[in-house]
């Protein structure tokens, strides 16, 4: 093959991408070169030297991490010659590195530390005063620097240009005065700070939050997902003697986080041994919530729930679902409401998708992080990743970067505003009108991929070719029409909360017949997305937990739309009040409302019996991500004394009411919607550990078949589009800019616990 | 004094700086000469403008203050009416450049860096003048003067004591 190049290292003859560093084709053979400039995300710099090799006929060693490997070169990695050099460059490295090791919070797991051992001399030659600088100089609310151990890598100050591309970490000075700082000394602030402190390959940058808390060889490192947003990055939870979470680092997935953190997740760890969490079951007696034991507290529900089944039949009991459970609980639930207790009454809160079912909502919504990479063009209607799904708004950067172009449709695209190409600022209500004549300019010009095929040509004039679009955003609707028509390659991104606008509720038919007109229809890994907020919000829809046959929706169990028969009401981990504006009468009149969650809450505080639950880090399962990968949760520790994992509790509750479940533990209930769920067909619970795996594309028929249900039967109203963007009296702009729940909630409650948090 | 954080570029400089935008392929490009712009107008480099070379490039502030802060050219702080640069490189240094300034420094009783109280002299190291034929080199502002002698260095130093234009410019 005329890319691949063949080289020797080390005596074994290989093949490496014509391209590739010297220090990637080692790597691909399994031969370790060690480096602390180089970072595989970044571009190479070759500053710190000691990767270097020998190359025969080079008449010096070579960076292994800027040399490109040639036809023929012949690299030795562990020669005298090598050896003697990265002896050379480890001695120079310690001249004036001051050797704190023992009060260091890297010692232990410091690269310095570690090649100084492999690598180094004995004992330096330099006996001159080393130099002093500044140490425990705080750069902000989360970074602490310790200048006299900084190697100058620049790994911090890359990563905060290339990656963040946002005022952060740079050099100040240079040679021997050479330092890292700010602009003008401004505090660092950022919402990704804490990587700088995870790639420092030594203790120069430290967390705030994790200082002095423990010592490397302490710690049970356990692979765990994020619970703070519907990326799912991928963590370790690193736990101190079994005792106490100190930390959570990122446990690199290319496909979701690209080894990146958010602050939020990253620091969002105090609320697992935060004080104010819910440690025994609470009972009200004379109108007061107290604390009483576990059996009391099911005896007391199970008496009352026959009670209101036999007097008032099943459908007077509902069942409201969080968003932040594993999927096996969110199944043992829907079958404690739907077969044991044999009642519809069953949701959770959500978007509005039309009338798709959840199988549908999973086919249509084909785009994936990885698919973003090789997005040609991204569009993002009503997203604001930087404050919902932060490391979205890196992946984002990272395309924009390698030549993507972006379209942002709505009031605000946070970060990524100043990065785009186009801006249609259209206020919510007017999103479907907006779509609709982007789409209509597209017919006009005809050239899109999509109306290569008549079927989708002659739908998509049906349904839009009459569409009057008005004049103000005229220009912008044509431009965004031009840019959809010439991509190759492009992904469509909403976030649900659009969707909850009323205007919004049939946005997604719009949506996907863009992606139609677009060409990306069924495409894998682009096309439509649907950025959730709540860590597993897809794995409660994907699972169903929707009102069945007749039952009642989560507005309608809340009293929103009028009186209802409800009496009972099970809450599990969410806090329906929080949506509830006006004071109403449903939840005061239940008879009994039962809330499973760790703090209290509003809906907590109504509630006639609050069962105290285990953290995610106490129990193990799967969460989906927004855009259909299913990772899996592990257990770091037992859960806190007095509480139970809500699986546990919902098996207790079945079997009290006499329906022993057999399929009961997470593997078991995985194992099982593998086989049941076209969703999650062919997957397994011992092969989702590690990187996780996407949902199965569902495809109805082979060639692309407009489904019928896009056909409308009425035409949008053709309003003009507004240029201004209006208030919104219900504060649904609010939620775009509100991170998802867990944080408000959870982490909150948390301050103070070690948790700067944001 | 106008306080630092008040200072700003005039309509003039700005313009100079949108010009040499324009001539790369790349805005960022054009961080050097714009330095330059600055420290023509205020002397030296201070920080407010820096930031204002940022966003008329589409750059990082911090970008900007890393390359201001990396050449000695660009002064950080505001500088005397004559700045005199003593080469420290090596073929100046091996010609007895490091004995011009301790012999600056014991004149003017400064340290290397530093300014007169009078705000008329500056005296500073620069790195290798690309005149290292005619070592020890040194500058005036921006002039050159060659194989400079300690008696040389003594009267030049007298003279620009009182000196109102730089006696050694070249037009
Ligand atoms: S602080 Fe750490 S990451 Fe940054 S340059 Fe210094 S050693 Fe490298
Ligand atoms: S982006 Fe979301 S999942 Fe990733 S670390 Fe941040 S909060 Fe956690
Ligand atoms: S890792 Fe190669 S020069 Fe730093
Ligand atoms: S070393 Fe002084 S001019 Fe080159």
């Amino acid at each position: 093959m005329a890319d691949l190049v063949t080289l020797t290292i080390d005596g074994q003859r290989l093949q490496a991408p014509k391209g590739a560093t010297i220090w990637q084709a080692a790597k691909d053979a399994g031969i370790f070169v060690p480096i602390y400039c180089y970072h595989p995300k970044m571009s190479p710099l070759g500053a710190c030297r000691i990767c270097l090799v020998e190359v025969e006929k080079m008449p010096k060693p070579m960076a292994a991490c800027t040399t490109t490997v040639s036809e023929g070169m012949v690299v030795y990695t562990s020669s005298e010659a090598a050896e003697k050099a990265r002896a050379g460059v480890m001695e120079f490295l310690l001249i004036n590195h001051p050797l704190d090791c023992p009060i260091c919070d890297k010692g232990g797991e410091c690269d310095l530390q570690n090649y100084a051992v492999e690598y180094g001399r004995e004992a330096g030659r330099f006996q001159e005063e080393k130099r002093h600088l500044g140490k425990a100089i705080e750069l902000g609310s989360t970074i602490v620097l310790d200048r006299e151990r900084c190697i100058m890598c620049q790994r911090c100050t890359r990563f905060c240009s290339e990656i963040v591309q946002e005022e952060g970490l740079i050099i100040r000075e240079r040679g021997r005065l050479a330092q890292i700082g700010t602009f003008s000394d401004l505090p660092y602030e950022s919402q990704f700070s804490g990587n700088v402190a995870e790639m420092c390959p030594v203790g120069a940058l430290t967390s705030r939050t994790y200082r002095f808390k423990a010592r490397p060889w302490e710690l049970k490192h356990t692979s765990s997902v994020c619970p703070h947003c519907a990326v799912g990055c991928n963590i370790e939870i690193d736990n101190r003697l079994g005792r106490q979470v100190v930390r959570f680092m990122s446990r690199e997935n290319e496909a979701v986080d690209d080894g990146f953190l958010c602050d939020r997740g990253r620091y969002g760890h105090g609320f697992i041994h935060s004080e104010q969490r819910l440690s025994t079951p609470l009972l009200r007696k004379n109108g007061r919530l107290e604390p009483v034991g576990w059996d009391e507290a099911f005896s007391f529900i199970i008496a009352r729930l026959q009670q209101i089944c036999q007097q008032f039949g099943s459908k007077a009991i509902g069942g409201i679902a969080g968003t932040h459970n594993t999927n096996e609980e969110f199944y043992l639930f829907k079958r404690l409401i739907n077969d044991v207790l044999g009642s519809p009454n069953l949701d959770h809160y959500h978007g509005h998708f039309s009338s798709l079912n959840p199988e549908q909502v999973a086919t249509f919504h084909t785009a994936t992080i990885e698919g973003l990479d090789s997005a040609k063009l991204i569009v993002l209607v009503g997203v604001n990743p930087s404050v919902r799904q932060p490391i979205m708004e890196l992946r984002i950067k990272k395309a924009l970067k390698a030549g993507a172009k972006l379209i942002v449709i709505g009031p605000n695209a946070g970060a990524l505003e100043r990065f785009a190409t186009l801006h249609l600022h259209v206020p919510m209500e007017q999103f479907s009108p907006a779509i609709g004549a982007i789409i209509a300019a597209m017919i006009w010009r005809g050239t899109a991929k999509g109306f290569e095929d008549p079927s989708i040509n002659q739908h998509l004039q049906s349904v839009y070719g009459n569409f009057q679009t008005g004049d103000a955003l005229s220009h912008e609707i044509n431009r965004a029409a031009s840019l959809l028509s010439k991509a190759e390659t492009c992904s469509i991104l909403y976030d649900e909360v659009v969707t909850q606008k009323a205007a919004n509720a049939d946005l997604v038919r719009d949506l996907i017949n863009l992606v139609l007109a677009a060409g990306q229809f069924w495409s894998e890994g682009h096309g439509l997305g649907l950025l959730t907020a709540d860590n597993n919000a897809t794995g409660v829809r994907d699972l169903d937990l929707l009102p069945g046959q007749g039952g009642l929706s989560y507005a309608q169990m809340l009293g929103l739309k009028g009186a209802t028969h409800l009496k009972a009401l099970l809450v599990m981990g969410a806090n329906p009040l929080q949506h509830v504006q006006k004071q109403n009468k449903a939840l005061a009149n239940l008879e009994l409302l039962v809330v499973q969650d760790m703090f209290m809450s509003a809906t907590a505080e109504l509630a006639h019996v609050v069962l105290p639950v285990a953290s995610f880090a106490e129990k193990e399962g799967t969460f989906t991500n927004w855009e259909g990968r299913v990772q899996k949760v592990n257990v770091s520790l037992p859960p806190l004394q007095g509480t139970a994992p809500d699986a546990a509790i919902i098996l207790e509750l079945a079997s009290r009411l006499g329906e022993v479940l057999d399929i009961r533990t997470p593997s078991q209930i995985f194992d099982h919607l593998a086989r049941i769920s076209p969703l999650y067909k062919d997957m397994s619970y011992t092969t989702l550990a590690g990187k996780g795996q996407l949902r199965p594309l569902i495809r109805e028929a082979d060639e692309i078949e407009v489904p019928d249900w896009l056909q409308r039967a009425t035409l949008p109203t053709p309003e003009i589009l507004r240029q201004e963007s209006e208030e919104y009296p219900n504060g649904l702009t609010d939620l775009l800019d509100a991170a998802p729940s867990v944080d408000v909630g959870r982490v909150r409650r948390a301050e103070g616990d070690g948790g700067t948090a944001r | 004094m106008v306080e630092e954080s008040n200072l700003k570029l005039t309509g003039e400089s700005r313009q100079k700086i949108v010009a040499l935008k324009q001539l790369y392929p790349s805005p960022r490009s054009a961080v050097l000469p714009a330095l330059h712009v600055v420290q023509e107008q205020f002397g030296y480099v201070p920080v407010p403008p820096m930031a204002e070379v940022a966003d008329i490039l589409e750059i990082l502030h911090g970008e900007v203050e890393q390359v201001a802060t990396f050449y000695r050219m660009y002064h950080q702080q505001p500088v005397g009416k004559f700045v005199v640069k003593v080469c420290d490189s090596i073929s100046c240094y091996l010609r007895g450049s490091d004995e011009l300034l301790a012999q600056g420094q014991q004149k003017l009783g400064v340290k290397c860096g530093g300014t007169t109280p009078d705000g008329q002299i500056t005296l500073d190291k620069i790195e290798c003048l690309a005149a290292c034929g005619n070592a020890p080199c040194i500058q005036v502002n921006d002039e050159f003067i060659y194989d400079v002698t300690p008696a040389q260095f003594d009267a030049v130093l007298d003279e620009l004591k009182r000196a109102k234009k730089n006696p050694y410019f070249v037009p």
